[in-house]
């Protein structure tokens, strides 16, 4: 009788173990999974981590990733606390992107440096509110809009923040055409808006684009060498890209690499979502410091856009400026499609995806310059 | 609030930020007027 009563314990001992925010955190994965699932949102990443989310809060079964030895511990570990992730997803990124438009027309890439704007004042908000430094850069980068790069400063100097951060990070990148139109419609009137640009895809050659991001690298590596491992694997896969001689590296590295990093990545990050650190003000507040830092960065690209209009002579459409977040390809979307709705003989793709890339590489530099001023200031 | 802090990061950050990216602007004209599309084009009709 003894047996059986122990052997009853020991199979309830997990229901007793059971603590409201547990509960509460299993109930925010099953919300991920339907919304991913469901609704088809970000499907790639909020699987993993919502199941990640159930799996590490579920007691005693030694799947957080906190549990020393556990799976994902081994994942969490090794992967993130290393930044190995981040750097991986960025070799598979550069493999993805196509700097043509961006090395067609040079000057858009000066909208990417707008668009970071909003990463150094919400760091000010951060701050005033309380936030120690490194936790204050950690989250003023998740104006970034850029995943990879929000985990790879959060692992450096905020492991507590880096759940609500990097789901901070990736929700708002596909929130990017919900929070920038009325920005980007209160900032500009109609006639702004409706501004034709001439539309001619000029062609670079082949040298060009083999050799950018070979000089983008060594130079921006020079300027920030902390940055090194994010703009040195962004490079590596563009490089893979456009050298044309290494198609089968290029194929792992921008579906197999992404999509294997994106599911440990996930899993681990939702693993690490635990109810006692995760709902708390703090958690909160980042989300709303985070939705600041991407309406900043929007704020000031469009009024860098609006300045350029007038030093052009009204050849430059402003909302140009808003596509100078890293929120690639989505802030181009957003921009072609304001600007034809303005007028539709409008046709600013081309040029917004140039000052997209653009923002992809002002988000690391943006990132790469505050890890090296922190190094410093150590 | 750690005002000194803020404010150095905020200039120096931005600062590095967009004179890098004007650097590159440059070094990507440089780029194109060493290796132009239509001279790449030419030699391809010859050959």
């Amino acid at each position: 009788m003894d047996l059986f009563n122990s052997a009853l314990q020991a199979l309830a001992q997990g229901f007793a173990a059971v603590t409201w925010q547990a509960a509460v955190m299993v109930g925010v994965g099953c919300a991920l999974l339907f919304l991913a699932v469901v609704k088809k949102i970000e499907p790639m990443l909020l699987v993993p981590i919502g199941f990640g989310i159930i799996l590490g809060n579920l007691p005693l079964a030694n799947l957080a990733a906190q549990d020393q030895g556990g799976i994902i511990n081994i994942i969490y570990n090794g992967g993130i606390l290393t930044e190995l992730f981040p750097c991986l997803l960025f070799v598979g990124l550069g493999a993805m992107i196509d700097f043509g438009p961006m090395l067609a027309n040079p000057s858009v890439l000066i909208f990417g440096a707008a668009g970071q704007f909003g990463i150094f004042l919400t760091l000010l908000l951060a701050l005033a509110l309380g936030f120690p430094r490194g936790s204050a850069i950690s989250i003023a980068v998740i104006g970034a809009c850029d995943g990879p790069t929000a985990i790879y400063v959060a692992s450096k100097f905020a492991r507590d923040l880096l759940p609500a951060i990097s789901i901070a990070a990736y929700s708002y990148m596909s929130l990017v055409p919900i929070i920038q139109p009325p920005i980007m419609r209160a900032m500009t009137t109609k006639k702004e808006r409706a501004t034709l640009m001439s539309y001619g895809e000029k062609k670079v050659s082949k040298t060009v684009k083999i050799l950018f991001p070979l000089v983008c690298a060594v130079l921006t590596i020079l300027i920030a060498p902390m940055g090194a491992p994010l703009m040195g694997t962004l490079m590596l896969g563009n490089f893979l890209r456009e050298s044309g001689v290494v198609s089968r590296l290029v194929e792992v590295s921008e579906h197999t690499l992404v999509n294997i990093v994106t599911l440990f990545l996930g899993l681990s990050i939702g693993a690490s979502m635990m109810g006692g650190n995760f709902l708390t003000w703090k958690t909160i507040l980042i989300f709303i410091l985070g939705a600041v830092a991407i309406s900043l960065d929007t704020v000031a690209g469009v009024a860098l856009g609006k300045l350029m209009r007038i030093i052009t002579k009204g050849k430059i459409n402003p909302l140009l400026g808003a596509a100078g977040t890293s929120a690639f390809p989505m802030s181009a979307r957003v921009v072609q499609k304001e600007g034809q709705k303005a007028n539709p003989r409008s046709f600013l793709l081309f040029h917004a995806v140039g000052a997209n890339t653009g923002g992809q590489i002002g988000s690391v530099m943006a990132a790469a310059a505050m890890l090296a001023i922190m190094a410093a200031i150590k | 609030m750690d005002l000194n802090f803020g404010l150095t990061m905020t200039f120096m950050g931005m600062g590095v930020t967009f004179v890098t990216l004007l650097i590159l602007v440059g070094v990507i004209r440089l780029l194109s007027i060493f290796f132009p599309y239509k001279k790449e084009h030419e030699a391809d009709k010859k050959e």
